[in-house]
Order: structure tokens, then C-alpha cells, then sequence
């Protein structure tokens, strides 16, 4: 039988997990550390946060720790390697590929700045609050950063990555179109509360975001045929 | 669509890395295609029949009637 070289020797894996782990522990606890004190800082009134809000601050932040947690693997050729081939890629991560895995991570961290400033923004404390002009420009300029990224994460995509893109649009879309749809009916006839236009595009981030990790665990190197 | 590109690649000693990059396209793809998770276009398909000089039946096997 062919040897296949994502075969690891099980000693190897069982110390690198161990690392693994460690590292994500102490990298969990610092971000944790440094989101609480800034949203302590901040005096929120948390009490008065719409649940749009609440699951804004939650996407946003898995979104900006992600990015954050896969800048820092970015230094190690060894470690984009093995996130895109799996444990015990043979050949180190190439300069593109580097490239292409930091540009997720900047998409990332930008989507989750754009998820947590506006409400943030619009909750801070009088004394504490910036003009909402000069806020919205902000966004729009972190906006027109991510459009930049994720098309040039597009254009240096290959027809299989173009595919996965197109399936995780398609999906949202599919979702979020009926969802809508049926919220819009069940509206129209006094059955439920109007949805904010903040809701509908937090609610729409929060399907494409699962339907991404869905599609993005179905592919991960080593889980089988789909 | 079955095929035997993880056979052809390790016969070949070559690791998914560096097909991809003989290829032209991310590693992700290649392991896509070896896992059946993928079909590859058709372009891909003929580069993968010149890279391993052979033609592409001998690579892929249409299940389809």
C-alpha cells in the first residue's frame, strides 16, 4: 500500500494537539482579558441592548478573534500549511498562499469591526460618544476596505475556492430571502413586530457566517467524503 | 466522481503542496478533488491528463447512465 504523507505519527499528533490547545487557551484568555476591560470601559448599558445588539457583539467578536487567532498562525509557513492540507503537510505554506490566508483574516477582522462600531458607537455615553457622521464615515472607509479584500481574495481564488464562495452566498441567500419573506408576511398581517434594517443585515451576517463554518468544516482536510 | 489522483500523486511521491503548485491551484482544491468533494472543471481535468500523461479516463470514472 502507497504511503500517504498526511499520515502522522500518533506521538507527534498528541503533543502537537497538547500545544494546540495551550496556545489557544492562553490566546482565548488574553482576547477575553481585553474585550471585557473595553466593554467595561465603555459604561454600556447592557441592560437596554436589543438582542440584535447582543448577537452583533457576539458575531462580531467570534469574527475579530477568529481573524485575530489566524493572523498569529500566519507566521508559521508550517502551521497555513497544515490548515490547508492538513496534519503533517509535507511542503511549507508558499508566499501566495500566505498572502491569500491573510487576506481572510483581514476580511475577517474588518467584518467584525463593522458588526460591533455601529451599535457600540450608538450606546457609548453621551460624554463618550463621537458625532454619528464621523462614525458613519469611519464605516463606510472599514467597508470599502473589506469590499477591496474580498475581491482580491476572489480574483486570486481558484475555481474550487470561487465554488465554495458561490455556495455560501447562494445558501445565505436562499435562507435569508424565505426567512425574510415569512417575517415580512407575518408583519403585514399584525402578526409580529416590525425588523429593523440593524436586525435584518445582523441576522443575515449570523447565516452567512454558519453557513460558511458549515461548508468550511464539510472541507477541512480529512473529514471524509461529503 | 471516483478517481485515482491520491494513487497517481503518492505513486509520484509528490505531496498535495506540490501538485497544487504544478497545478496551479490551492491545495484545498487538490484535496477536494481526492475526497470526492469536488468535480474539477474541465480545464482542470485536462491539465491533470497532461501532467500525468494519460487520459482523463484513466484518472476519473463517470458513475453517471
Amino acid at each position: 500500500m502507497l504511503a500517504i504523507e498526511n499520515e502522522v505519527p500518533r506521538e507527534f499528533m498528541g503533543k502537537k494537539s497538547i500545544f494546540r490547545f495551550l496556545a489557544g487557551l492562553i490566546f482565548g484568555g488574553v482576547f477575553g482579558y481585553g474585550v471585557v476591560k473595553l466593554l467595561l470601559n465603555l459604561h454600556l448599558p447592557v441592560k437596554h441592548m436589543d438582542w440584535s445588539d447582543t448577537l452583533a457583539l457576539y458575531l462580531g467578536l467570534i469574527l475579530l478573534g477568529m481573524g485575530l487567532c489566524l493572523f498569529v498562525i500566519s507566521f508559521s509557513r508550517k502551521g497555513v500549511a497544515e490548515g490547508l492540507e492538513g496534519a503533517g503537510a509535507a511542503m511549507p505554506a508558499t508566499d501566495d498562499e500566505i498572502h491569500s490566508f491573510r487576506l481572510q483574516c483581514l476580511t475577517m477582522v474588518l467584518a467584525g469591526l463593522l458588526m460591533l462600531i455601529p451599535f457600540l458607537a450608538a450606546l457609548a455615553s453621551p460624554e463618550r460618544r463621537p458625532a454619528a457622521g464621523v462614525v458613519f464615515a469611519g464605516i463606510v472607509v472599514l467597508f470599502a476596505l473589506q469590499t477591496a479584500a474580498n475581491l482580491q481574495f476572489w480574483r486570486r481564488s481558484d475555481e474550487f475556492l470561487r465554488t465554495q464562495l458561490l455556495l455560501v452566498s447562494a445558501t445565505t441567500f436562499a435562507i435569508g430571502q424565505g426567512a425574510l419573506y415569512l417575517w415580512a408576511a407575518a408583519e403585514r398581517l399584525g402578526l409580529v413586530a416590525p425588523i429593523s434594517g440593524w436586525a435584518t443585515i445582523v441576522l443575515t451576517m449570523t447565516a452567512y457566517l454558519g453557513t460558511g463554518l458549515y461548508f468550511g468544516i464539510r472541507n477541512m482536510p480529512g473529514s471524509g467524503r461529503a | 466522481m471516483k478517481n485515482r489522483l491520491r494513487v497517481l500523486r503518492a505513486e509520484r511521491k509528490w505531496s498535495q503542496g506540490e501538485l497544487s503548485q504544478l497545478l496551479g491551484v490551492s491545495r484545498q482544491a487538490i484535496n477536494a478533488i481526492e475526497t470526492e468533494k469536488h468535480d474539477p472543471s474541465l480545464e482542470l481535468a485536462f491539465r491533470l491528463s497532461r501532467l500525468f500523461g494519460m487520459p482523463i479516463e484513466q484518472i476519473f470514472e463517470f458513475e453517471g447512465k
